[in-house]
């Protein structure tokens, strides 16, 4: 019986001592998580505000471009804001409300409607996204780390980071004062003014042209794209692609720039009317324009350059006389070749690169150009990437219009001949050449449409 | 006995030690617990506060949480400035007119309790989208409110809150017959004529007996009865029909299974309606006069001219042709029963006197035939005077009081332009549906106005 007592007080014993010991907060980060987690949003939300300059804000979408903006945070819940979206939201502060809640996490979100929020917006009517998911952007952020003067989050749903840096007064002043918007207009401008930009790369012992390639449209397709290509010293092309947003001085590449052969490109600047694209190491890159683009012309074919076309009885030079013949036999053909009597047309030949088509167009007008009738001959094509050659099998007969019988030249030199592109310069303006590689004495040189 | 004991202790010890050591829950102390509760003290908030929360224990949620949409689809937030504008209109457009109809009891029970507003619609991905949900009677979520006009909520808010009145008393069951065969769960890809020609106020309203019941509810009450009428008359015999009954079925189940007097909500809402939207002329009669609304019935024993009045030029013209009528035969004594303006043609009219023996008997008409113009943009009507397009019957009963007719009625109907609208006076809810009223331009106490009715 007293064993067994015994026991009893040992249990006893043991169960009191264990359930003080439990009492006793053991906790591996030392408070309990609400306490932790209120700390958090104390602190956060006292960074937001606590800057007095505001904030300059970064944030990608999944489908558009990069997108910059200048945030205030005041301690009442509201934030306003500028914006690289529209042209009012360069210029003209909205005003919208803000709030830091626990949602796996700190979590900053844009809780009323403001410039952010027509990224998020699910009618393609309001900013052009696709329906029900806008530009795949968020307007609730989970709150990552804070790092100097940088917070960073990442978007709930579509993950795509926002970085919030502290604006200087000065930058204060400029946001204030509409300098976000010259310089956008300004690096419009220098990238319309200039059709093919590059920088001239000296990388080790290799020298290499990189042409830049802006797409400026702000839209939800492929809006707001920075690209890099370069012909390769074994003569093929690479090319990579990011996204960017403008900024007080120029453009940001965003997610921390756009790596290309070896080098980290983090952002332009425009300075003195001239652009210049930064690398990571604070490198200066001055962009300047090239006659012809960097690419050869078979890289462009489809996408810079839609078709190649020899306009009404007019012949470049360059143009071999085998070449000339075959160009002749069409215009000279409009008025008496087909049995009707045309005064105007054209010859081209466009690219599907996607389908890798060809198609031979052949158009003839009674009225000088205005209207008039098209005949196509389709091919298909293979493309040998490393020499630019191209070989036609013929696809589809001609159909349609009335120039088929004065295309015969032209569809015979497709059929029998691989040939090549390259660009062609005269009098300062850019043209195509079309050479065959089995006869390089036929060469057409044409526009580049 | 004693390794026993040993091993007993040395069991429970391991046993209370791992239990010990298993016990890492820590409990959440709710006090120091992180809620999401987002209040600002803007004018708006104090204005919400004084408005729902205190009066109809209302929450308004304007800032966005995911949690209060299909978390598959974007949802952007509504914007600030807008959300005084529409939750004046729920106010004045809803809760307003429950409780002037209802009781104030009725809307504080009864209204949802949560009302959560978004900024734009939750969309799916083929375009389809909704622009308002209930739940469970409770909450009601208002979408696409940043770029539609603040009434654009109205038909949704009295779509839903029919849906919540439909859990306290249940659709009657002789509803759901009216149009049984046609609903079909693949509402969004029927066009809207189509709906419209089975009897149904849209495609949503096709997709299932509760929503067609209410959209009858919200659109009756919304977009009122000429709007309703307007459009049953467009549909085909039997999706008129169909539409009537189903307006009968609603009118019936708020009146009796609810007790609550529809016509005066919608009469309610109607001057609402028309208050903040005075150029939608399809609140008013102006659309509606001659193609929808073919007659006007004029009896001014009627009761209620003595409620809202009459002008004397009309009711001298009325009571001089009375007099004629009953002067015409010193035995028979004709009483002039009424008088009924009637558009019998795009351009032709007919203004018929009834009358019969004092002895009683049949019913004698005199019909005299007219021209008419009709504005429906502006609700101008002119009548003219026409040679009778007839002879006999009707047309030579005419005959015998034409002297009295032209003196009296034609000089009063002619040469002057009329306008069509409202009675202008506080009308019972029983007649608001039912009046119309032209007043003569330039000279607003002259006018005269009837019963409508929509065949001739």
């Amino acid at each position: 019986m007293m064993k067994l007592k015994n026991i009893l007080y040992m249990m006893v014993m043991l169960i009191t001592v264990s359930s003080c010991k439990n009492e006793q907060d053991n906790l591996v980060f030392g408070e309990r998580p609400e306490v932790r987690m209120n700390e958090k949003i104390d602190s956060l939300n006292s960074a937001l505000v606590s800057a007095e300059n505001g904030w300059k804000a970064i944030l990608g979408t999944g489908l558009g471009g990069g997108y910059s903006f200048y945030m205030n945070f005041d301690d009442q819940q509201v934030v306003n804001m500028l914006a690289d979206l529209t042209t009012t939201s360069l210029t003209t502060v909205a005003k919208s409300n803000y709030r830091v809640k626990q949602d796996n996490g700190a979590t900053l979100i844009f809780d009323t409607f403001n410039y952010i929020s027509l990224l998020n917006d699910p009618s393609s009517s309001t900013f052009g996204g696709i329906i029900r998911d806008g530009y795949k952007s968020d307007i609730e952020f989970g709150f990552l780390y804070s790092k100097g003067d940088t917070l960073r989050f990442i978007g709930k749903r579509y993950r795509e980071t926002l970085l919030l840096i502290k604006a200087s007064s000065s930058e204060k002043n400029a946001y204030e004062k509409g300098d976000l918007k010259v310089s956008r207009d300004n690096t419009l401008k220098f990238f319309t003014d200039n059709s093919n930009p590059y920088i001239d790369v000296t990388s080790g012992t290799e020298t290499y042209k990189m042409a830049v390639t802006m797409n400026l449209l702000s839209n939800s397709v492929n809006g707001k794209r920075i690209e890099f290509a370069s012909l390769l010293p074994d003569g093929t092309t690479s090319a990579s692609k990011g996204k960017y947003a403008f900024t007080l001085d120029g453009v940001t590449i965003i997610d921390g720039g756009l790596a290309y052969r070896g080098v980290n490109y983090v952002s332009l600047l425009f300075e003195s009317n001239k652009m210049y694209l930064i690398d990571g190491k604070a490198g200066k890159h001055e962009v300047k324009n090239s006659l012809q683009p960097i690419l050869p012309l078979f890289k462009l074919v489809g996408s810079k350059f839609t078709s190649m076309r020899s306009p009404y009885k007019t012949y470049y030079p360059g143009t071999s006389p085998k070449g000339l013949t075959i160009l002749q036999r069409f215009h000279n053909g409009l008025a008496v070749g087909t049995g009707y009597s045309f005064n105007s047309g054209y010859m081209e030949v466009a690219w599907d690169v996607v389908n890798s088509r060809l198609e031979l167009r052949g158009f003839s007008s009674q009225n000088g150009g205005n209207s008039g009738w098209i005949t196509t001959i389709g091919y298909n094509y293979t493309l040998d990437d490393v020499t630019g050659t191209y070989k036609c099998t013929l696809r589809a007969a001609a159909s349609g219009g009335y120039t088929a019988p004065i295309l015969d030249q032209m569809n015979s030199f497709l059929l029998n001949n691989s040939f090549r592109l390259d660009y062609y310069t005269a009098n300062g303006n850019l043209y195509g050449s079309m050479t065959s590689v089995e006869d390089p004495s036929i060469v057409m040189i044409l526009d580049l449409q | 006995m004693k390794i026993l004991n040993r091993i007993l202790i040395l069991f429970f010890l391991t046993f209370l030690y791992s239990s010990c050591t298993k016990e890492e829950i820590k409990n959440v102390d709710f006090s120091k617990y992180n809620d999401d509760d987002p209040q600002t003290n803007t004018e708006l908030d104090q204005w919400l506060k004084n408005t729902f929360l205190d009066e109809y224990n209302i929450d308004v949620v304007y800032r966005y949480n995911r949690y209060f949409h299909d978390p598959e689809r974007n949802v952007t937030p509504v914007l600030v400035d807008r959300v005084k504008p529409v939750m004046t209109a729920v106010l004045e457009g809803y809760l307003l007119p429950y409780r002037k109809v209802a009781g104030e009891t009725f809307v504080k029970k009864y209204a949802p309790k949560e009302w959560v507003l978004l900024g734009s619609p939750s969309l799916a991905s083929d375009g389809t989208g909704v622009a308002g949900t209930a739940a469970a009677g409770r909450r009601v979520t208002l979408y696409a409110l940043n770029d539609q006009s603040p009434n654009f909520g109205m038909i949704v808010i009295h779509h839903e809150f029919t849906h919540i009145l439909n859990q306290l008393v249940a659709i009657p069951t002789d509803f759901e017959t009216i149009s049984k065969a046609d609903y079909n769960a693949d509402w969004s890809k029927i066009p809207a004529d189509t709906a419209l020609k089975y009897g149904f106020l849209n495609n949503y309203a096709m997709g299932k007996y509760t929503e067609d019941y209410a959209e009858v509810a919200a659109h009756l009450l919304v977009k009122g009865q000429a709007w309703y009428d307007n459009y049953a008359s467009r549909s085909s015999v039997l999706g008129r029909s169909k539409l009537k009954q189903k307006e009968m079925n609603v009118v019936n189940y708020f009146t009796s299974g609810l007790k609550v007097d529809f016509r005066a909500l919608q009469k309610e809402i109607q001057e609402y309606m028309k208050k903040t939207a005075p150029t939608d002329a399809s609140l008013t009669l102006r659309p509606y006069v001659s193609t929808l609304y073919k007659t006007v019935m004029i009896n001014l024993n009627n009761a209620y001219y003595t409620k809202y009045g009459i002008s004397n030029n009309f009711s001298t013209a009325y009571n001089n042709m009375k007099a004629a009528i009953l002067s015409y035969s010193p035995t028979a004594k004709y009483n002039m029963d009424f008088m009924q303006i009637r558009f019998d043609g795009a351009n032709t009219a007919t203004i018929r006197l009834a009358f019969t023996a004092a002895a009683g008997g049949t019913q004698y008409f005199a019909d005299y035939s007219f021209s008419y113009t009709y504005n429906s943009a502006t609700g101008e009507l002119n009548f003219t005077k026409v040679n009778q397009v007839g002879t006999t019957g009707a047309y030579s009963n005419a005959n015998l009081f034409m002297a009295a007719f032209k003196a009296n009625v034609e000089s009063y109907f002619t040469g002057k332009t009329f306008e069509a609208s409202r009675l202008n006076v506080d009308v019972s809810p029983v007649d608001y549906n039912n009046l119309g009223a032209f007043y003569e331009k330039g000279n607003a106490t002259n006018y005269w106005y009837g019963t409508l009715g929509l065949t001739l």
